[in-house]
């Protein structure tokens, strides 16, 4: 186990593992924390799992990690790893099973007072509308010719449906696809999964929540982002649904039994991995491409539902897309003139001037940042994606009751519609970590800044 | 004794499962990933008549276990059926199996994935066998 002695204090808000703590490292492992946070780091294996990354072939300068950190298995959730291309791995882990989890944010041109007296009835249509729980279809059953496009074209493929505004790529990191994408790449059985998927919100920590701007922190950024104090804004949270969970599945379970062929060790085989440039490195990161594009295109389902509930309400206020974000997702990218795939799970990317999504955890503050230079030179270009899980689920449920939870948002003026109770005491924000605090470490350690805080007025939940 | 049982993690699931045999070991994995995605689940009414031939290869039994949890984990989300496990074959790192299934409204848990992490087959001086799972969810 990992020790406050063993670390090295770089700044306030970034601790080094060194490279000689064990001797299978490659690199040294660095992590962004305020000297606060450290006894709940100390909690779980996660540096234990950031050490294990340090490890893999290929990987260059540090394998890091953000103040949401939590442990997870094989990678640590809220990692980033960049490996070379031509010497490095890629690995599913790093990026996790569900992939191309992001969220964005739509901001109307209404204020708080205006939609208020609409609040409840606004959250029901969400909640009717939007197919949420685990196991409910979406509105568009996919043919397998549509499929394979949804899954090479990503959100530009539902612009032809009348799904998508032709401005809305413009807002989506990589424009809503990667062009790497190959659907053959992606098993019949991951296509069964997401066929009737499109445009759902799934279960767990997934959700859609109308927020309103408390606080703006940074007026420049704001006003180019299009943001203003007690707007009313939209976050939409989830990701590939089951076509994302197989992808992952079925590549792990390929390079499982690849690791002999390219004679690779690693301390557990939930960090197996192959060289990016072998075969099965290569159909693992088209097939990873393509999941990343149904995602894009269900989120875009996902705001075409949203906007017409809204427009419904109230009639032709716009919702305009002010960006949407991955934070499971691995992405080939240039720093130094060298070209690096970068894994990031539970990481967002934070490239200068880029708007940052960080959504809190239920019930409590959210904000958005702007990427900033430091980040190019420190993270490879990335910070945190959230609040960052510090109870089990179970430790949570044992906690509160679904109903208590609830009573305590309403009694705070959020309202929420859920499809499950106890998923509501499952996400309770005591569960999580301080989502001010993991800001304030991205922010002190300058690889981002504040632009506006969100406060939640509706969750809705599946 | 053969049974599961369903332990806390940060943030995803394990199930501790116990079994006299290897096959039991199987089969009680199944029933408890069964038990995690749809807890009050009628087993009763699975349909002798909705069946599902699966045949698994592996390197070694812990991949075995899991590859073959993750085959009735994605055949359960597909057809939206809970499955119990009706007989069970093994040869060397490979295996056979019969599922059969129940149909289901949804799930209460979406298990995006069964995980390798740490699924260490254990044998006891007695001969039970036990394993713990980590599920994503």
């Amino acid at each position: 186990m990992i020790a406050k002695k063993d670390l090295f204090k770089i700044s306030d808000y970034l601790w080094e593992i060194p490279k000689s703590f064990r001797k299978d490292m490659r690199v040294a492992a660095r992590f962004y924390a305020s000297e606060k946070m450290l006894d709940d780091i100390f909690r779980d294996r996660s540096l234990d799992q950031l050490v294990n990354v340090a490890t893999l072939p290929g990987i260059q300068k540090f394998a890091l990690a953000m103040p949401d950190m939590h442990e997870g298995y094989g990678f640590p959730i809220g990692g980033v790893a960049a490996m070379d291309i031509k010497e490095g791995v890629i690995s599913p882990g790093g990026i996790g099973y569900d992939i191309n989890c992001g969220v964005r944010l739509l901001a109307s041109d209404k204020n708080f007072g205006e939609i208020k007296p609409h609040l409840e009835n606004l959250a029901e249509s969400l909640f009717k509308e939007i197919p949420s729980g685990v196991g409910r279809g979406g509105k568009l059953k996919l043919s397998d010719k549509e499929m394979n496009e949804i899954l090479e074209k990503g959100v530009a493929w539902l612009i032809k449906r009348g799904y998508a505004d032709k401005n809305d790529l413009d807002f989506i990191e990589s424009k809503g696809y990667l062009k790497e994408a190959r659907a053959d790449c992606v098993s019949s059985l991951a296509k069964k999964r997401g066929a009737d998927q499109l445009g759902t919100m799934g279960a767990g920590n997934h959700f859609v929540e109308v927020d309103v701007i408390e606080e703006i922190l940074d007026e420049e950024h704001a006003k180019k982002f299009g943001l203003f104090e007690n707007q009313v804004a939209i976050l939409i949270h989830t990701g590939s649904r089951g076509l994302g969970h197989q992808v992952a599945t079925d590549y792990i379970k390929i390079m499982v039994r690849a690791l002999d062929k390219y004679k690779i060790k690693i301390p557990d085989l939930e960090l197996a991995c192959a060289p990016f440039s072998s075969k099965e490195g290569q159909d693992y990161f088209s097939a990873m491409s393509a999941a990343a594009n149904f995602a894009w295109a269900n989120r875009q389902m996902i705001t075409w539902h949203t906007r017409k509930v809204w427009n419904h309400f109230f009639g032709n206020s716009q919702l305009k897309l002010i960006y949407d974000v991955a934070h499971n997702i691995a992405k080939i990218e240039e720093y130094n003139g060298k070209k690096l795939i970068i894994h990031r799970k539970g990481a967002t990317r934070a490239f200068p001037e880029q708007p940052v999504i960080i959504p809190g955890s239920m019930g409590t503050a959210s904000y958005v940042l702007v990427g900033a230079e430091k980040a190019m030179k420190e993270s490879f270009g990335s910070v945190c994606h959230g609040a960052g899980r510090m109870m089990s689920r179970h430790a949570a449920l044992r906690q509160a009751q679904g109903r208590e939870v609830k009573e305590k948002l309403s009694a705070k003026g959020v309202v929420v519609r859920t499809g499950s109770i106890r998923g509501l005491a499952e996400e309770a924000p005591f569960a999580y970590k301080n989502i001010d605090d993991v800001v304030d470490v991205v922010s002190g350690a300058g690889i981002a800044q504040k632009v506006a805080r969100l406060r939640p007025m509706a969750v809705i939940k599946g | 004794m053969n049974s599961f049982e369903i332990l806390p993690h940060t943030a995803d699931v394990r199930l501790r499962v116990k079994g006299k045999t290897l096959e039991a070991l199987f089969k009680q994995a199944v029933l408890g990933m069964a038990q995690i995605l749809k807890p009050n689940a009628n087993i009763a009414k699975i349909n002798a008549n909705n069946t599902k031939q699966i045949k698994v290869e592996s390197l070694n039994k812990e991949i075995l276990l899991i590859d073959f949890l993750s085959e009735v984990l994605t055949l359960s989300q597909i057809n939206k059926n809970i499955y119990n496990v009706s007989s069970l074959k093994f040869q060397d790192s490979s295996l056979e199996a019969e599922l059969v299934g129940a149909k289901v409204d949804g799930f209460d848990e979406d298990i995006k994935a069964v995980t390798y992490h740490e699924a260490k087959i254990t044998e006891s001086k007695e001969g039970n066998f036990e394993v713990i799972i980590t599920f994503d969810i």
